[in-house]
């Protein structure tokens, strides 16, 4: 395991600083850290599913968590980002007279249940879990 | 012990030799250079360009560099970069060991296709780091897989 050092950034999240070796983390710390940033094993890093909500991170002393909450936010940006994609597709066959995959209605309530989906989950294995329209 | 070719400002040329095999090249009795079987040792003086530059502080010369891969959070390899952090998704500060005598005048960044590598809304350049956003359009910041940085100054 290597060592690295966290601590919480002016936007409430977690900044994760890799040493590359060239120094010693100890001079790495007051160089290039804030002052209350700690050197941790980086075993301690949110594994899995809490991995790739990186901006929901919140530390708490030495061990990090996910806020849920900001984690259903950061979901439902990428959701929402994909149904406008999704959607101008769908114009633009309708424009050019091409068939899409599925009818507005259907293409609606799969919206409308992915951003329930979102806002149902209760962990991140949840969110992951949830498609992005298609 | 080594042999020696010094230009001396008071007996001009002076010589000295030895059986080490080595050849030192001296100005004065400071040495500049060191020819060894192993290679050619500068001196802590370095190379000297035409506009009086040197080594660290010759303009063609990269102040440092570090090639990152933001999906697995890996540092392959770098010169002159203490740490890396990761500000957020996609963002990163590359901190420089040493400071540079200057903030960069270039940085050039070379990342994977569809990635949009951009200076961040704060930080961006100083003389101890530079800091870039990795950003998919449309999408928004993301982590990129390896991706390079150059910084020059000068």
């Amino acid at each position: 395991m290597a060592q690295i050092i966290i601590y919480t950034n002016s936007n409430g999240g977690v900044s994760v600083c890799q040493p590359t070796g060239e120094l010693p983390i100890e001079e790495v710390l007051t160089k290039d850290c804030p002052a209350g940033a700690i050197i941790v094993d980086d075993s301690i890093l949110p594994q899995g599913a809490d991995a790739q909500f990186f901006d929901a991170w919140v530390l708490n002393g030495t061990t990090i968590t996910v806020n849920i909450a900001k984690a259903q936010a950061d979901r439902l940006a990428q959701f929402n980002f994909a149904a406008i994609q999704v959607a101008q597709k769908r114009q633009l066959n309708t424009l050019a007279g091409l068939p899409n995959a599925t009818d507005d209605a259907t293409f609606t309530a799969e919206l409308t249940a992915g951003r329930a989906a979102i806002a149902n989950a209760t962990t991140t294995a949840q969110l992951v879990a949830i498609n992005n329209p298609a | 012990m080594t042999t020696t070719i010094n230009a001396s400002t008071s007996n001009g040329l002076v010589t000295t030799a030895d059986t080490s095999g080595n050849l030192a090249l001296q100005a004065n009795g400071t040495t500049i250079a060191t020819a060894q079987s192993t290679g050619l040792n500068l001196a802590s003086t370095g190379l000297v360009f035409s506009d009086s530059s040197t080594q660290t502080s010759g303009k063609g010369v990269a102040k440092a560099w570090c090639n990152y891969n933001g999906n697995t959070s890996t540092i392959v390899s770098s010169y002159n970069i203490s740490s890396v952090t990761r500000i957020g998704t996609g963002i990163y500060q590359f901190n420089f060991s040493n400071t540079l005598s200057q903030t960069p005048s270039a940085v050039a960044i070379s990342g994977n296709s569809g990635y949009w590598t951009i200076v961040s809304s704060s930080g961006a350049f100083s003389s101890s780091a530079v800091t870039f956003a990795s950003y998919i359009n449309g999408t928004g910041y993301a982590d990129n897989t390896p991706f390079c940085m150059v910084a020059f100054a000068g």
